[in-house]
């Protein structure tokens, strides 16, 4: 009886002990954010001062180290330790959650919990800084969080229409300008035997790109019509827009491979390295594993046409962008590296192996395969990505509800899905 | 044993306390912090949450998605336990008969336990996309010239398939260390009864297999309902929705959708779940235990 009784209150106690330990983690956080704050003079023994810089990008890793040597070399007295680590961004949640920031990192303003978070004032509001002053204003705007600029961004991506240059030479084919010239092409490509398109729809992710891209190209207005149906105020069903929208992405799939649905990422992105179909349309960030899958490939991009040329523009999302913590250590340092990582020369560099596009003015960066695109970026005919303003989730929803219509064809049913996944959001 | 007067239970006990203290704090502890937070709106990261009372665990209730989860999980399980112990049970039965080579069938049968889950996965999504369709071609099988993945119907298939062929070779172990226990000298006496084969295999093996049958199953059966792996590997809960299992359902709330407290309390109904099947399992079993009756 007195063993059992021991073991029973022991054991309780010790549950209790561990949700009382559990608790102070989670509640008591804030707290000594302050006194870390007081901290920053850890240079007054001569010592340097050591920032971290968290960045995101694994395949940048050895460019950053290139230009964290250099920056050293002009600044002596601060050390900077880059760390890249797998899930970057729930590692950043986390640390920012638990008041361990690093000093300096990157992250992207499109992502709802980076919103979320430089909403509640966890990031450093840069809006008017100096260190926007380098930056192109049409990038500046379409990157700002409820009107204010919580990062730098340095570099940016797009998608549009990858083609086979071989393919499109030997058939005798111009670049399509209209969407009906791009429906031409297709058909003249199905008339000779040749796949016209590649579709990744296994992936509702490259479907949720595609119709994300299309619907901030296509439909007048669309960010603020969202608003207000997912305020409530109007539904989808109504909009004569969008039935045209989904119209084209079925037609588009009329000329796409047999098994579409069964198709990924990286099986389309194989089946174009290797000349199975003539287009493709995705990101920029595959013309490398492109490359490397088929080097002696011929190819380049479009942007993907509109209905009247003169409303061509390009959906642009940034892709590489430095901010500070709120609560981070080392401010004035943090603040001397993000000036260093954005001038004209050292963005050069940094986007150099990539070859993406620049959110910093006068930069010559891109690559010849996109330089269609990169010229409609420096026009500023660029669009925000529309779903930066949606609540988690819904993104993968719209995926998921046009796989469905795919598979069923029914575009009735497609706008009510939608109107529903929208609908009131805000509200609920 | 009697150290400083203290009674011997006491001491044990004190001597099990870092394992004791070690399972409470990360297993027992985050059990009843989930529940807690399942009581919640917690996002997940916030500073501020409000308590919700039990209004999670009633929304769940009436959320289509979750109760299509929840259906694809059972059918999933139910297809999933069938598959693998059928074929472990056969190529166990095959690998103890007295067979040249026995040794090296036994490791090659049982290589794809040593891949880690998302490998197979990954490694099936190939099979699916460019092994299988021409072979469905020549053949003129419609189904199986596209990718099984892609299609509502057959993606349910494509997964327990791929779960079969990685997770037949644990209970097929197992399997094999009960069949070494059946003693050979009431086969030898049912051979003498005459007895034949089936007769055998139904009235002395399998009781003797029992025990095992019941790990299996409880195993199998908790694999089941807590596919997840698979899932993001292969189909990432498409087409459409008709992939999404409990564990991809929780994993989509919690880490995805920022509706933390809703994960938990999905997890604590799939731990209710399996709490209770395991229960059950273990019950009927234990009953047809060889000496148990």
């Amino acid at each position: 009886m007195m063993k059992k009784g021991f073991m029973k209150s022991g054991l309780a106690a010790l549950i209790s002990l561990a949700m009382m330990t559990a608790a102070g983690c989670a509640g008591g956080g804030s707290k000594n954010a302050e006194n870390e704050a007081g901290s920053n003079n850890a240079n007054s023994d001569g010592a340097p001062v050591k920032i971290e810089y968290f960045q995101m990008k694994s395949e940048a890793v050895n460019v950053v180290n290139e230009l964290i040597t250099k920056f050293e070399q002009a600044n002596p007295g601060i050390k900077v330790e880059q760390n890249n680590v797998p899930n970057p961004e729930n590692v950043w949640t986390m640390r920012v959650s638990t008041n361990d920031a690093p000093a300096v990192f990157t992250h992207y303003p499109h992502n709802p919990i980076f919103q979320k978070m430089a909403k509640e004032g966890r990031v450093v509001d840069l809006t008017n800084d100096p260190l926007m002053n380098n930056v192109q204003p049409a990038i500046a705007d379409l990157s700002k969080i409820d009107g204010k600029n919580y990062m730098v961004p340095i570099g940016l991506a797009t998608l549009g229409m990858y083609y086979n240059k071989d393919i499109f030479e030997s058939q005798n084919l111009q670049i399509p300008t209209t969407y009906a010239e791009l429906i031409e092409t297709a058909e003249k490509l199905q008339a000779a035997g040749i796949t016209p398109f590649y579709f990744h729809d296994k992936d509702f992710n490259g479907i949720r790109q595609e119709v994300v891209y299309k619907m901030g190209q296509t439909i007048p207005n669309v960010e603020s019509f969202l608003d207000d149906v997912m305020n409530g105020k109007a539904h989808i069903t109504d909009n004569p827009a969008f039935k045209p929208f989904a119209e084209n992405l079925l037609t588009l799939r009329q000329y796409g491979q047999k098994d579409n649905m069964g198709t990924g990422y990286d099986d389309a992105l194989r089946d174009f390295a290797n000349g199975k179909t003539a287009m493709w349309f995705t990101g920029i960030w595959a013309i490398k594993e492109i490359k490397e899958s088929n080097p002696d490939l011929n190819f380049a991009m479009f942007p993907l046409p509109t209905e009247n040329p003169a409303d061509l523009k390009t959906q642009v999302s940034v892709d590489t962008a430095i901010g500070i913590p709120a609560e981070g250590k080392n401010q004035e340092e943090a603040r001397k590296f993000i000036e260093f990582m954005s001038t004209k020369e050292n963005v050069e560099t940094y986007l150099g192996t990539a070859g993406y596009p620049s959110g910093i003015k006068d930069v010559e960066s891109g690559l010849p395969e996109i330089s269609s695109l990169t010229q409609l970026i420096s026009d500023g005919k660029v669009y925000p990505t529309i779903e930066r303003l949606w609540p988690p989730g819904i993104n993968a929803d719209v995926g998921k509800a046009t796989q469905e219509m795919f598979l069923n064809k029914d575009v009735d049913q497609y706008l009510k899905t939608l109107d529903t996944i929208f609908y009131n959001k805000f509200n609920q | 044993m009697n150290i400083r007067g203290l009674k011997p239970g006491t001491v044990f006990f004190m001597m099990t306390l870092p394992a004791v203290l070690l399972y409470c704090l990360f297993f027992l502890a985050p059990v009843f912090i989930g529940f807690y937070y399942s009581l919640t709106n917690w996002d997940g990261f916030s500073l501020s949450y409000d308590m919700v009372g039990f209004q999670n665990y009633i929304d769940i209730l009436q959320d289509k998605r979750f109760l299509n989860g929840l259906s694809f999980t059972l059918l999933y399980t139910v297809i999933v336990v069938f598959g693998k112990l059928s074929v472990a049970l056969v190529l166990a039965l095959l690998l103890s008969r007295p067979l040249k080579l026995r040794g090296l069938f036994r490791s090659i049968y049982f290589f794809p336990a040593v891949l880690s889950m998302i490998t197979v996965g990954l490694m099936f999504n190939q099979f699916f996309y460019s092994l299988f369709p021409p072979i469905g071609e020549k053949l003129g099988i419609e189904w199986l010239s596209l990718n099984l993945l892609g299609n509502p119907d057959t993606a349910i298939l494509g997964i327990a398939l791929t779960n079969i062929w990685q997770g037949f070779a644990i209970p097929m172990v197992i399997f094999i260390a009960g069949l070494s226990n059946v003693p050979k000298d009431i086969i030898e006496a049912a051979v003498i009864d005459g007895a034949s084969p089936v007769q055998r295999f139904f009235s002395i093996t399998i009781p003797y297999l029992i025990p095992m049958l019941t790990v299996n199953v409880v195993l199998a059966v908790k694999g089941g309902l807590t596919v997840f792996d698979y899932i993001v590997a292969m189909t990432n809960g498409g087409p459409s929705k008709s992939t999404e299992s409990m564990g991809f359902l929780i994993y989509q709330h919690g880490m995805s959708e920022m509706k933390f407290g809703y994960g938990t309390a999905e997890a604590i109904y799939v731990f209710i779940l399996i709490g209770v099947l395991s229960f059950i399992q273990i019950k009927l079993l234990a009953r047809k235990e060889v000496g148990q009756q």
